[in-house]
């Protein structure tokens, strides 16, 4: 029972990591998305010992752990379109494809005024 | 539950659109890199508080752009830019000065001197043959036409200098209206416009090096521009323009001299002497200064003049001092050369060879009967010790040697100031860029950085999910 308790509150921890990383993400600083990917490392750690330890000694109940599963799962997939809205957003952004092949090209730019604050989107 | 899924929608949203305008940021960076007086712009983003307590749903939010324009680089280029253009003019304009005189001395003036010392040596040994007569006159005629072709092609030069003034204040006054017309946008808008700062930079860059001027910021957002330091150019959404004026000054010594360059405010007032730097002080200090002191000008009869006068009047005055042959009552001598003396500066342009004079008129007998003591005194005239054929104790030969010396020392002088100078402006160019200029390649590394940096959180995240599925499988299923 004790263990099945730690597993849950390994699982629950994970799932505030992954949700607070999505809350904060930060696409355009380099140093918050390494903080990110440390939280997320810790993410990992924790699952990884309630995967272990429900492993070893297998939940007699489900308890909170399918919710917090769902929840974790939710945060995740939360995270991920805000990442590959990110990547996105820079394959799309038509100066930045170098020639030699570095980044993306790309059919279609944004097209933004600094002067007026005018963005019209994206244009074919 | 809901509002905090609410908020959190929101802080997304909000992220998304700061990335945009930051990626806009760089586009627009890298679209421009190219783009003359563009300072690369840099979106500042700042983080918003995050507490689940309070509802604050952290993320981030633009604060407008940074610009990496730094005022105290982009002065130095204007001032070094400045000093490049008071050099390319003077090396080109004395350049075109230089070349009216003939180095080897194996033309123009120097030859022509010789020759007509040749002429007076041969005469000297045959003071009675026509042929020898004959010779010193057209020597002489040749002499007089090269002097009279260089003073021409000199004032031409001078003429074609102060039109060259007369543009390049033209142009100052085209590009000072563009200065005006971007303060007047700043008084009307003074939001941030990195493209007509640029336009602005660009602007200050070719006006650097046209003349030399003092641009203050004010803080309005608009840019003062003073001439010199102190004269108005551009003052708010007010231009003064100034203008250029070929004059001789009133009362001058020489009224009939070539007129010297000016360049006046827009009262009138002559602000020449401010004008030290860019194209328009190099003209300027070419057509005063140099050209001024050869050809002459309001105060001074000029070199060139100074030596056809002295040549002339020596000649002259040894001819007329004889007779043409040693008989009772023979005619005194005649002047071989005539010059205009209605002005000092006119000598050397209308230095001609007498129309009366002729073989039979020269007179190569001295004051005291010498058969040949004229020609014999014209002879000598070639002897650089000879106190007769001195100006300003040097020959005529080595006086006009030093007016060609002066003018290719001058040329000299402003090549390799302009060599050197050109290397300072691409040092302060070079600085000013590693700060303001876009770098392709910093753009394009700090964007892969990111894509790195989000397929390792796509690589995480997939990670969390095999390992919430695997946790899955060995959770029981929920009694329905």
């Amino acid at each position: 029972m004790t263990l099945q308790y730690t597993a849950q509150a390994k699982i629950a921890r994970s799932e505030q990591r992954v949700r607070e990383v999505a809350d904060s993400w930060n696409a355009v600083d380099l140093s918050a998305i390494a903080q990110c990917l440390s939280a997320l490392d810790g993410s990992v750690a924790d699952l990884s010992d309630a995967h272990r330890i429900l492993k070893e000694s297998p939940a007699t109940s489900a308890g909170s752990i399918r919710p917090d599963i769902s929840s974790l799962r939710a945060s995740a997939l939360r995270l991920e379109r805000l990442v590959d809205a990110s990547a996105a957003f820079f394959r799309l952004a038509p100066g930045l494809a170098r020639e030699d092949g570095a980044l993306y090209q790309s059919g279609g730019s944004i097209c933004f005024s600094i002067s007026t604050g005018e963005m019209r989107g994206i244009e074919g | 539950m809901s509002s905090n899924l609410i908020a959190a929608m929101g802080n997304s949203g909000n992220t998304l659109d700061v990335l945009q305008q930051a990626l806009a940021v760089i586009q627009n960076n890298v679209s421009n890199a190219s783009t003359p007086g563009y300072a690369a712009q840099q979106l500042n983003i700042t983080a918003q508080p995050f507490d689940t307590a309070t509802g604050a749903a952290g993320g981030i939010a633009a604060q407008g752009l940074i610009d990496s324009r730094d005022s105290y680089l982009d002065s130095q280029v204007q001032s070094q830019l400045q000093t490049l253009g008071l050099y390319t003019a003077q090396a080109q304009s004395t350049s075109t000065i230089q070349s009216f005189f003939d180095a080897s001395g194996n033309g123009g003036v120097s030859a022509a001197l010789s020759n007509l010392y040749s002429a007076f040596s041969a005469w000297n040994a045959s003071p009675t043959d026509p042929t020898a007569e004959q010779t010193v006159i057209s020597s002489a005629s040749a002499f007089a036409s090269s002097v009279q072709e260089l003073s021409q092609s000199l004032n031409s030069t001078a003429t074609g200098l102060n039109q060259q003034i007369g543009s390049t204040v033209n142009q100052i006054n085209t590009l000072a209206s563009q200065i005006q017309q971007y303060n007047q946008g700043k008084l009307q808008n003074s939001q941030p416009d990195p493209g007509a700062d640029a336009n602005l930079e660009n602007t200050l860059e070719n006006l650097s090096q046209l003349t030399n001027f003092t641009a203050l910021q004010q803080p309005d957002g608009t840019v003062t521009v003073l001439i010199g330091g102190g004269t108005p150019l551009v003052i708010g959404s007010q231009q003064y323009q100034i203008s250029a004026s070929d004059s001789i000054d009133a009362g001058a010594a020489n009224a009939q001299s070539p007129p010297t360059a000016h360049v006046l405010d827009s009262q009138g007032n002559d602000i020449t002497a401010d004008v030290t730097g860019g194209q328009l002080g190099g003209l300027v200090s070419t057509r005063n200064g140099i050209l001024a002191s050869i050809i002459g000008d309001s105060q001074q009869q000029g070199s060139l003049n100074q030596f056809a006068q002295s040549v002339a009047d020596t000649v002259n005055n040894i001819l007329e001092s004889g007779t043409v042959s040693t008989a009772a009552g023979a005619a005194a001598g005649t002047a071989l050369f005539t010059y205009n003396n209605a002005d000092a500066t006119l000598a050397a342009g209308s230095l001609a060879v007498n129309s009366a004079i002729t073989p039979a008129t020269l007179a190569p007998v001295d004051a005291a009967g010498n058969a040949n003591g004229n020609a014999s005194q014209l002879a000598s005239l070639a002897d650089p010790n000879n106190t007769q054929s001195q100006i300003d104790g040097k020959d005529f030969v080595s006086f006009f040697a030093g007016i060609a010396a002066a003018a290719g020392q001058a040329n000299s002088t402003a090549t390799t100031n302009q060599t050197v100078q050109q290397q300072v402006v691409t040092t302060a160019q070079s600085q000013r860029d590693q700060i303001s200029g876009v770098s392709l390649d910093g753009q394009a590394a700090e964007v892969l950085q990111f894509q790195r940096a989000y397929q390792a959180v796509s690589q995480v995240l997939s990670i969390i999910n095999d390992l919430a599925n695997s946790i899955l499988a060995l959770v029981p299923q929920q009694p329905s």
